[in-house]
């Protein structure tokens, strides 16, 4: 029971990361996985702002910024020098990697005895990840219905359109890069401090996570048959709650922890396949 | 209101040139409606892609009421520039909502603020303005635009072009795609509007019935250069035999 309560309560603290795979995929249609990088950014400076005893409350700006600026590294890549943006988020992803150890100075930073966003009560934490997860999503719906978002949504849709409405497209997919790497970042932050330590490799792998939680939150929405923003933005979270849940649950069956990204990477695999088919019979 | 010298857009493709336009000299005077004529690649497109931006020229260059506009890029020279595309997909942004889309092509010329701009009165007006085409829309704003037909989608794409500042608006083959009821229905909105508001317009057509109706302009181009260049009292001399003849 308590894996289980543990798993929804990193399911939440995931819900940044899932908003940002929620923004460059389905929002931008731009393939990002600058992730990696930029999650263990969001942990490594909240590791040596907690160390330096800089308040909680400065933390997650810090950790914001910091992804903001790798998704603007990755963004100027791919559209200044016309590179396709896969190839530039694995350049800042790898970059990245020295950057984060030379934040860290050593390859893992535990936090032991200083005070974080999270506390020693489960209950509290659980809480306290509900309340940010729920912040997150309110102002992310609230963010893509300005006029602002509008542009936003519609840059992901057609390009041809928004260029002849005026649209910076150039600028706004940077801006949409960088908006969803700092939401990346607040997770790494949120998951420095719901561990108790920062590990360089603490982001390997952590893209998959995003992407299932964003098409597990796309299957619930094709099922429901209804859709709006708002519901899709809570699908995202909730996907990212459930998909936690699926591993605690596999581990809580017996599978050896070495197995756990094998068995990641199969569960985004049977997701996909079963939309796909599921999605054919229906067309 | 629109002069063009000497443009010219050269095309590499594996290793050889391809003269696309070829040094053309043109001046658009306010309230004129050009028809475009000419055989397929002749440069009709590469023309309207270099008036609007989305192309950028080999050579020459581009005036704007006396100003250089030739490095303005697309976007910025959407604050007076508006687009009908040949492709009713192209217009629109299919996912988002009747009413967004409009949102957005209130913006055209502004900046997109983080305000919550889809308000009571906004839909209000839009509901107005769609309910003028007299197609049902307008009880439909919230659903995805891409739910509608091409010819729909058009006709919507037109209309959105009136929401802010037009003083050129830009037609390649815009019916080219829908069926001869919409693409009438979707003409008379175009010749209107023109009219109405007197902007200039420029429309690329290969249905010679179009090109005879509708224009007080007309010209034939022919790889890469303007070979007939009528005004409106030559235009009206013209007779849609003649037309074809120029195609033999
Ligand atoms: N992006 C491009 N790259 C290479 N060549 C191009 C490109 N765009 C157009 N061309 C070439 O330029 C010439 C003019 O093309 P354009 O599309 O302007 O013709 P068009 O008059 O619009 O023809 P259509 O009636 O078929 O639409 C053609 O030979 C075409 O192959
Ligand atoms: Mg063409």
């Amino acid at each position: 029971m308590d894996a289980l309560f543990a798993a929804i309560t990193q399911g939440l603290a995931y819900a940044a990361l899932a908003l940002g795979i929620f923004l460059t995929l389905k929002i931008f249609n731009i393939p990002d996985i600058t992730t990696d990088g930029s999650y263990t950014l969001g942990g490594a400076i909240t590791a040596v702002a907690l160390s330096a005893h800089v308040p909680v409350v400065w933390v997650f700006p810090m950790a914001f910024a910091g992804g903001a600026l790798a998704g603007v590294a990755t963004g100027v890549i791919h559209t200044r020098l016309n590179i396709n943006p896969l190839l530039a988020g694995i350049l800042v992803m790898i970059a990245l990697y020295s950057v984060n150890l030379f934040i860290m100075g050593r390859s893992n930073i535990p936090l032991t005895d200083l005070s974080s966003f999270f506390s020693d009560s489960s209950v509290t934490n659980f809480i306290k990840a509900f309340a940010f997860a729920l912040v997150l999503i309110l102002l992310i719906t609230l963010l893509l219905k300005t006029d602002f978002g509008i542009a936003m949504r519609a840059s992901g849709n057609s390009e041809s359109m928004v260029l002849a409405m005026g649209v910076n497209i150039e600028k706004m997919k940077i801006t949409g890069l960088a908006l969803a790497n700092a939401l990346t970042a607040l997770s790494g932050s949120l998951m420095v401090q719901y561990q108790g330590f920062a590990d360089i490799n603490m982001g390997v792998g952590i893209v998959i996570s995003g992407l299932a939680a964003v098409i597990l939150g796309e299957s619930f929405i094709r099922l429901a048959k209804k859709s709006s923003l708002l519901l899709n933005i809570v699908m995202a979270v909730a996907g990212s709650v459930i998909f936690r849940v699926l591993l605690a649950l596999a581990l809580l069956a017996g599978l050896p922890p070495q197995a756990l990204k094998l068995v990641t990477a199969l569960i985004v695999l049977s997701i996909i396949a079963v939309l796909k088919i599921s999605f054919r019979e229906r067309t | 209101m629109i002069k063009i010298d000497g443009l010219t857009k050269i095309f590499n493709s594996n290793g050889h040139d391809i003269v696309a336009v070829d040094n053309i000299d043109l001046t658009i005077q306010p309230a004129e409606f050009v028809i475009i004529l000419g055989t397929n690649g002749s440069g009709k497109s590469t023309l309207l892609n270099l008036l609007a931006g989305s192309l950028v020229p080999t050579a020459g260059s581009i005036f704007f009421d006396q100003k250089e506009i030739t490095s303005l890029k697309e976007y910025q020279r959407s604050a007076f520039i508006a687009r009908l595309f040949q492709n009713p997909l192209a217009g629109t942004a299919s996912e988002l909502s009747i009413i967004d889309n409009f949102r957005l092509a209130a913006l055209r010329s502004k900046s997109r603020k983080l305000i919550l701009g889809n308000t009571k009165s906004f839909e209000e007006k839009v509901k107005h303005k769609v309910s003028l085409l007299q197609l049902g829309l307008e009880e439909k704003l919230h659903q995805p635009i891409g739910s509608l037909s091409g010819g729909q989608r058009q006709a919507l794409t037109l209309l959105m072009a009136t929401m802010d500042n037009m003083q050129l608006l830009l037609m390649d083959e815009p019916t080219s795609a829908l069926d001869p009821r919409s693409a009438e229905r979707v003409m008379e909105l175009a010749s209107r509007f023109i009219g109405e508001l007197g902007i200039s317009a420029i429309m690329v057509t290969h249905s010679l019935k179009e090109a005879h109706r509708y224009g007080n302009r007309i010209i034939q181009m022919d790889q890469g250069r303007i070979i007939k260049n009528f005004n409106e009292s030559e235009k009206r001399q013209i007779s849609l035999q003649q037309m074809i003849e120029w195609f033999a």
